[in-house]
């Protein structure tokens, strides 16, 4: 018998045990955010391509903004904030059509290594045409720091060199601006668009920057991956707040209307907080850090937790807790067990994100578990002996109908194929919560300023970082081809940072001895008005160049070229791919038809095809994990039962509910997903635990009633808390919301209504 | 750097010709310039508007000019000869012809050249250095005195024949943007020149006059 004072003792302890158990799992929390972490073992190289480029691509980590003024010159405004930002360390480059012609200008490696980075006709016809071509370009942007960059270079190595690595170069006719209202930047972030920290500081920055030049918050807009993740982020915690607290409100509210007890609807939290806690702890433990994925899809496969204590309190309502926990053990632990073995499967599957997800949700369930059958009696103060004394012990029979559970499954399979069967959609994309319009101007975006579609790129390999280079030299030459026929626009590669050893020694060798080098220049100086010696710093660059160093991947490892370098050249399983991000494909089908015929060495990554192979692979592997899950569950829902009649109507009954759930949700959304698939696990765990508790044998008509009552409040908890859910606006949560709570409603009705007390006389 | 305008037209209307005159004189009288009518004068806004009143509205016609570009890597000055147009709508067309051809267009903030190199387009706002230069010839083209009394200090010098129109840069670009010096002879700007150091400066001469 627990006393009063007994009671709030423990409940103390609880208490501070809960605060202490947080502080302990916050300390050692290291959450992470890296997408590929959930993706299986790539299968195909496409695969591979998506899963170590992921977030890294130099088109995923642009940042468009749209500067529009009323008072003031956009373009002036665009040219402040790149001076601002240039300099910042959260940007690798700040774009807004402008390069200055300066010497400080460009990248020390870059202004170095020109004479290696690109080609120069050292003849004296080759100087006489670029000395030409200089006097004209000194005839339209002349000025004194053309002047020195001309000195240093008139061949302009550097310039071109400096083109290579810019979205549109000087000679584009691509615009930046329209009229003096509107101006465009590009910029690239130093962090991954999935860093939503480190991009919500850039994003900040920027649009600090704006305000103190514009003077205003009003003019600028943002596009981009990394703009759309935060500003996601944000919604989606937005929502989720106010969500999960109405959701946990009315829960609370359901649990107090079944029990009148404030003590009740504080105990009832003492389990499921102890499950995520003790999940999240268990996963940090094991595998070093915890997905955000699996914290959001594990609490939500915990919702099966909040039940536990409800069945207590039903039933402590006409015994003692302790009573209650010793009579309900076996079921509590068949329905907790079934919960477990499913999340077993998923440990064991292989994938490192499902294993994860496995282990938090079954750390969780079995710290609820303990925390139910240990802990919560404690917590609850006994009713007086004469109450316990009185409760009917009398064992009852009950009739487990198949009137309802056969009829719905039939209902659900005609359903299913009447709606033309399940269709997969392995697109995440259409669950984005984005408006279509914002994406569109995503697009216009990157068409109008030349930067790389992220969805396609061109990659090629090599087993040495000469060969990956010496193939994207073969390819981009190929690749000027496709150009001149308008099948792409450009294109971006490592080659503008690194040529290859061949083509650099090549090049170096081609600069000539100092005197053959001030004779060609002086001859070609000759027959124009430039002075004989006004070429000094070109001629002693040049001859150093000779004997300079090539230009690696280590001369290059600091700064925005080695930034560049890293989102273009990589190492993946001992050989090196280089990838090249393609702009303006016009026609994809004739762009693969051109490149099966040219460059077959080469291969066309789609990352949008690649993400729906590997969705529906995990998929794939999600759906085979499941079904030996089924028959562990199986296996522990006969053990409960001991009979055949109550394991079929129990096995029968969650099979029939959640196939009218899913013939329901493909009605409503067309098609089936991955939070489809998560949300009805939750719901088949529920439905276990619903048909175990109305198929005990043996107990008595208060016991039986007690049973009802319990599950009709852990039901109503489930719905009302998801169903709020279910009114997001976010498509994901939108879609477990309204999955699990339709899922639960059914389940609930069908255990209810299939299940009848056959009062013995 | 670039492109630089001039505008001329004879006065063929008698009628303009007194107005000019009357302005003048009464710019004259009304202005610290009638003590010291040879010496350079700083300009308030309002004795810039007058004078601007003075001078002609920008010919549409092609205007042939000769211009001189000197560089510290040149020898001599680097001559160019060519055609300028000025549209209605304050566009600039340039088109030199010799020593070789390259055409350099200004269409709203728009800089586009074509010739041997291919075809180039600026963003004509890219710079300050450019937005002040640009902003000296627009304001010159559309006679706004208060936009060159913004962006420049000018002075004028002036006698009965010719005048001298300095206009200095103000503010944060004063010391990199170019120096425009426009000469004319009574309501006519003949000459244009750009000054960004001693040794890089440009000198646009007009060769004669639209009809």
């Amino acid at each position: 018998v627990v006393s009063v004072g007994s009671a709030n003792r423990w409940l103390l302890v609880t208490a501070l045990g809960l605060v202490a158990l947080t502080a302990l799992t916050m300390s050692v929390l290291k959450p992470t955010f890296d997408l590929a972490y959930y993706l299986p073992k790539p299968t195909s190289e496409q695969e591979a391509v998506l899963v170590e480029r992921l977030g890294q691509g130099a088109g995923a980590r642009l940042v468009f903004a749209e500067i529009q003024s009323q008072s003031a010159d956009a373009s002036a405004i665009a040219a402040t904030l790149k001076e601002t930002l240039a300099a910042s360390p959260l940007f690798v480059r700040v774009e807004n059509g402008q390069f200055d012609l300066g010497l400080s200008s460009f990248p020390p490696a870059l202004w170095n290594g020109r004479y290696l980075l690109a080609d120069v006709d050292w003849t004296v016809d080759g100087l006489r045409v670029a000395l030409q071509q200089r006097l004209q370009d000194m005839s339209s942007m002349g000025s004194p720091e053309f002047s020195d960059l001309m000195a240093a270079d008139p061949t302009w190595a550097a310039m071109r060199a400096a083109e290579g690595l810019q979205f549109s170069g000087m000679a584009s006719e691509l615009r930046w601006s329209e009229g003096e209202q509107r101006a465009f930047m590009v910029l690239e972030t130093k962090a991954a668009p999935f860093d939503l920290s480190a991009q919500q500081d850039a994003l900040t920055a920027l649009r600090s920057a704006y305000r103190t030049t514009a003077g205003t918050d009003q003019g600028l807009a943002l596009y981009g991956v990394g703009v759309y993740s935060t500003m996601i982020k944000a919604r989606v915690q937005r929502e989720s707040t106010w969500l999960g607290l109405a959701a946990t409100s009315m829960v609370l509210l359901v649990v107090f209307l079944a029990y009148r007890s404030w003590r009740l609807m504080l105990i009832s939290l003492v389990p499921l907080a102890c499950a995520v806690l003790g999940g999240m702890l268990l996963s940090t433990l094991l595998f070093g850090a915890i997905h955000g994925i699996t914290i959001a899809f594990g609490a939500t496969l915990l919702g099966v937790v909040d039940d536990y204590p409800m069945h207590i309190f039903s039933h402590a309502r006409h015994t003692s807790a302790q009573h209650s926990v010793r009579r309900l053990f076996i079921t509590l632990l068949g329905s907790a067990g079934t919960a477990m073995v499913a999340y077993l499967a998923l440990a064991l599957s292989g994938s490192r994100g499902l294993a994860q997800l496995g282990v938090f949700s079954l750390g969780g369930v079995l710290c609820a578990m303990l925390v139910t059958c240990v802990l919560l009696p404690k917590l609850i103060p006994s009713i007086s002996d004469v109450a316990i004394g009185a409760q009917d012990t009398v064992p009852q029979r009950f009739a487990l109908s198949m009137r309802v559970w056969v009829p719905g499954a039939l209902l659900a399979v005609a359903l299913i194929i009447g709606l033309g069967g399940l269709r997969w959609n392995d697109n995440l994309g259409d669950l984005t919560p984005l408006p279509q319009e914002l994406l569109q101007r995503d697009h216009d975006m990157r068409v109008r300023l030349g930067t790389p579609d992220p969805r396609y790129l061109l990659t090629l390999t090599g087993g040495t970082v000469e060969e990956a280079l010496r193939g994207t030299e073969q390819l981009t030459a190929k690749l000027g081809q496709a150009k001149a026929k308008g099948l792409v626009s450009g294109w971006s590669s490592a080659l503008a940072v690194l040529p290859s050893e061949q083509t650099q020694l090549r090049r170096r060798g081609a600069i000539p001895e100092a005197a053959v080098l001030a004779d060609s220049l002086r001859l070609a100086i000759s027959d124009t008005p430039l002075a004989s010696d006004a070429f000094e710093p070109f001629l002693k660059d040049a001859v150093n160049a000779r004997t300079q160093a090539l230009v690696t991947p280590a001369t290059l490892r600091n700064g925005v070229l080695g930034d560049y370098l890293d989102s273009h050249l990589s190492r993946v399983d001992g050989r090196w791919r280089s990838s090249v991000y393609l702009a303006g494909i016009q026609s994809v089908p004739e762009f693969t038809e051109w490149l099966a015929v040219n460059a077959r060495g080469a291969l066309l990554v789609d990352l949008k095809m690649a993400t729906q192979s590997l969705v529906r692979s995990y998929r794939e592997r999600l759906l085979d994990v499941l079904v030996i899950a089924l028959l562990a569950i199986a296996a522990i829902v006969f053990w409960t039962t001991r009979k055949l009649r109550r394991f079929l109507w129990c096995m029968g009954t969650v099979l029939a509910a959640i196939g009218c759930t899913l013939g329901i949700m493909v009605a409503l959304h067309t098609s089936f997903t991955l939070f489809h698939l998560v949300s009805l696990m939750l719901v088949a765990g529920l439905g276990v635990d619903y048909c175990l508790f109305y198929s005990r044998p043996d107990v008595s008509r208060t016991e039986f009633l007690d049973s009802g009552h319990a599950l009709l409040a852990c039901s109503a908890s489930t719905i009302v808390g998801f169903a709020i859910l279910g009114a997001s606006s976010i498509p994901m949560l939108s879609t477990i919301g309204l999955t699990v709570a339709m899922g639960t409603a059914i389940m609930y009705l069908m255990a209810r209504f299939g299940c009848r007390l056959q009062e013995k006389s | 750097m670039l492109i630089n305008i001039v505008r001329v037209r004879q006065q063929r209307n008698r009628m303009a010709i007194v107005r000019r005159t009357l302005l003048v004189l009464l710019c004259a009288l009304s202005s610290p310039l009638a003590s010291s009518a040879q010496a350079a004068q700083s300009l308030s806004r309002d004795q810039l508007a007058v004078f601007l009143r003075t001078l002609s509205a920008p010919p549409t016609a092609a205007l042939p000019f000769v211009e001189h570009r000197m560089s510290k890597l040149l020898r001599e000055p680097l001559q160019l000869t060519g055609e300028l147009r000025i549209e209605a709508d304050g566009a600039i067309d340039k088109r030199i012809l010799k020593p070789f051809q390259e055409r350099v267009q200004i269409k709203s903030d728009t800089l586009i050249i074509e010739g041997g190199q291919g075809r180039r387009t600026v963003n004509l706002a890219r710079d300050k250095r450019w937005r002040a230069f640009h902003a000296g010839i627009a304001g010159l083209i559309n006679r706004d005195a208060t936009a060159l009394s913004a962006a420049f200090a000018v002075t004028l010098e002036q006698s009965a024949e010719a005048w001298t129109m300095r206009l200095q840069p103000r503010g944060d670009t004063a010391r990199s943007a170019p120096m425009i010096i426009a000469t004319g002879k009574t309501s006519a700007l003949t000459d244009l020149r750009i000054e960004q150091s001693k040794s890089e400066w440009q000198a646009m001469h007009f060769t004669s006059a639209a009809p």
